[in-house]
This record gives C-alpha cells, sequence and structure tokens, in this order.
C-alpha cells in the first residue's frame, strides 16, 4: 500500500513547524524590543528544512523534540544612531511579520484540510 | 492417518500448486503488513493526542495531522476489507 | 517547538513591561518629594532588561535590576521649606515628568505589542484544532 498523502502532505507539515518556530523568533524580538544590545532575528524555510535535515541524519528516529537548534540570522543595524542601545528590533517590521506568518499558516491548514476532505471522498466512493 | 506422509507429500510437491501457494501467502502477507501499520499509526496518534491534551506534545498541528491521517488510513483499510470480503462471497458463489 | 513556548516568551515581555510601568509610575509619584525614609529627595529608578535564552534563536526577556538614578535633582531656592538646606536651597527629585510620560507610553505601546503576539499564537493555535473538523 504506498503513500496515498504524498509529498505535499509532508511539505505542508514542515511548512507549518517552520511557521510556528518563526512566530516564536517574533515573539522574542518583541519580547526584547527594549533590551539594551539585542539584536532581531528571523528564520527562513529553507535553513529552517537544512537544520531539520541535519537532524534526521544524526538520529532517524528522532521525533518533534524542543532541542531543535534553529538557523537563524541577525538583523544587524542599518540605523545606527548614536545613543541607540543597540536594539534593532523595528516594532511595525515584527508586527506585520506576525499578521503575514499567522495568515500564511491558516493558508496552510485550508489546503491541508481540502486535501483530508478530498481522500474522505474518494474513500466514501470506493464503499 | 498420520501427518508424516501427508507432510512429506506436500513438502516434495513441486510446479504449480506450490507457486499458487506462495501467491497467496505472498498477498496475505502483504495484507498483514499493511494492518500491522495501520494499527501501529492508529496507536501512535491516540498517544499523540493524548499528549496534547496532557500539554506533553503540543504541537498542534503535528498532531492533528496524525490524527487525521490514521483516520483516513482507517477507513481506508475498512473499506478495502469490506471490498475483499465481497469479492470472496461473490467468487463462492459462482462456483 | 510549540506555541506554548512562543507564549511564555510573550508573557515574559508582559512581564517586564509591566514592571516598567510600575516603576515609571512610582518615579511619577514622587516627582515632588523632598524626603525618603532614607533621608534626602526621591530618587528616581530605571529598570535595566537583559533576554533569557529559551534556545538559539528563542529569548524572552527579565528583569536585570532596577536602579536608582544618583543624577543630582534640582535644587530650588525655597527657604521656608523644612527641606532646605543652610543655603535655603530644596534639592528636588531627579524626575523629569515630562520624560517619565513618553517612557510611559513607551512601556505601554511594547506591553501591547506582546498582547498582539499573544492573540496571533492563539488564533494559530485555534486554527490547527480545526484541521479535519466538519
Amino acid at each position: 500500500m504506498g503513500d496515498i498523502f504524498g509529498k505535499m502532505w509532508t511539505d505542508l507539515k514542515n511548512l507549518m513547524d517552520y511557521q510556528v518556530n518563526r512566530q516564536a523568533v517574533i515573539s522574542s524580538n518583541l519580547a526584547n524590543q527594549d533590551t539594551p544590545g539585542y539584536k532581531a532575528k528571523d528564520i527562513s524555510f529553507d535553513e529552517h528544512l537544512k537544520s531539520r535535515l541535519a537532524l534526521t541524519r544524526t538520529n532517524p528516529n528522532h521525533r518533534q523534540t524542543r532541542a531543535v537548534s534553529i538557523n537563524y540570522r541577525t538583523y544587524t543595524d542599518p540605523y545606527e544612531r548614536i545613543g541607540n542601545d543597540g536594539n534593532t528590533v523595528d516594532l511595525d517590521r515584527e508586527m506585520m511579520k506576525i499578521a503575514q506568518n499567522n495568515i500564511l499558516y491558516s493558508s496552510a491548514v485550508q489546503i491541508i484540510e481540502q486535501k483530508i476532505s478530498g481522500l474522505q471522498n474518494v474513500i466514501r466512493s470506493i464503499r | 492417518m498420520r501427518l508424516e506422509p501427508l507432510k512429506s507429500t506436500m513438502d516434495t510437491s513441486i510446479g504449480p500448486e506450490k507457486t499458487k501457494k506462495q501467491g497467496e501467502l505472498a498477498f496475505v502477507d502483504a495484507f498483514a503488513e499493511a494492518l500491522k501499520k495501520v494499527n501501529s499509526d492508529a496507536q501512535q496518534a491516540e498517544k499523540a493526542g493524548l499528549d496534547l491534551a496532557a500539554g506533553k506534545n503540543a504541537n498542534i498541528h503535528e498532531v492533528m495531522l496524525q490524527m487525521q491521517k490514521s483516520g483516513i488510513q482507517m477507513s481506508l483499510m475498512v473499506s478495502s476489507v469490506n471490498k475483499l470480503i465481497e469479492a470472496y462471497n461473490q467468487l463462492m458463489q459462482l462456483r | 517547538m510549540d506555541l506554548f513556548t512562543a507564549m511564555d516568551i510573550s508573557a515574559s515581555g508582559m512581564r517586564v513591561q509591566r514592571t516598567r510601568m510600575n516603576v515609571i509610575s512610582s518615579n511619577i509619584a514622587n516627582a515632588q518629594t523632598t524626603r525618603t525614609q532614607e533621608g534626602g529627595p526621591y530618587k528616581r529608578k530605571d529598570v535595566t532588561l537583559k533576554a533569557k535564552t529559551f534556545e538559539d534563536a528563542l529569548s524572552g526577556v527579565e528583569v536585570d535590576s532596577i536602579t536608582s538614578d544618583p543624577t543630582p535633582g534640582e535644587r530650588i531656592y525655597n527657604p521656608s521649606s523644612p527641606d532646605a538646606d543652610q543655603e535655603g536651597y530644596v534639592t528636588m527629585p531627579n524626575v523629569n515628568t515630562m520624560e517619565e510620560m513618553v517612557n510611559l507610553l513607551d512601556a505601554s505601546r511594547s506591553f501591547e505589542a506582546n498582547t498582539a503576539a499573544v492573540k496571533a499564537q492563539k488564533d494559530m493555535a485555534t486554527k490547527a484544532l480545526s484541521i479535519g473538523r466538519q
């Protein structure tokens, strides 16, 4: 019995994992918007996939745990002002990312729900 | 009647009889494997669901997807078994 | 990795901003306090923050310390005041009310941002729970 779910299922799940991780990173930025010297961070999907791949290579039976090392990149401050405390968090940018991430997550859920109801229809027609 | 002669007959039989038996066993094996996987996936999904409810594994979409996947596999398995039984019954009626 | 971690992080942000708001309120309330229990005028307080690392890219935030600002306050000539020194000057608290108000707005805005983050996390969780629901 082949995998009826296909690559799209795994891809969407990976995407949603990434979006949850990203939400946590953005939340970290928002929590630290007043911390002196804190540099804003973000993660890209490619980096997320790479770190997950590295993880499964070391332990193929590895399931989702908290100790996943996330490759992130740090924003440098293009607005190095005199007297700036070194904090690079841009509130508006982070808020925009939160809204965007949320919408993309909802989209992924919608897509996978379509796939699920599609499969259920197919099975119903077999009976 | 002793079992030994019967056994020796089976062992030395070659030709279409044996290959047919192998074919049947292969199908049954494959089906049994699939059934085991569906069952173990279902158990894992149930555990994941309970963990989520207990707050241990809070990766919500992963758990929900596991449960959905397991449900679909189960439905498919049930439908397949029903179809097989139907086909078998039809076969029996033909004889 | 899950949304609960993100919620913890945002919660730490809210906690820290509330502390800031409390300290700033205290500063504003004591802008005229020329005599404290320790003697001398009220000295404004600052909250220093530091990041609290959860994992690689994830950090919450916590209060590092609450320090007194040693900058001397303004000296006002008011010989009739019971707190006047030998020259008739009273040392005021080093509180600049306008500055404190600006800080209060800033802390309040940061607080709201963390609240928005929690709402987004909650929305994502709710959406995930609805997967497969008929």
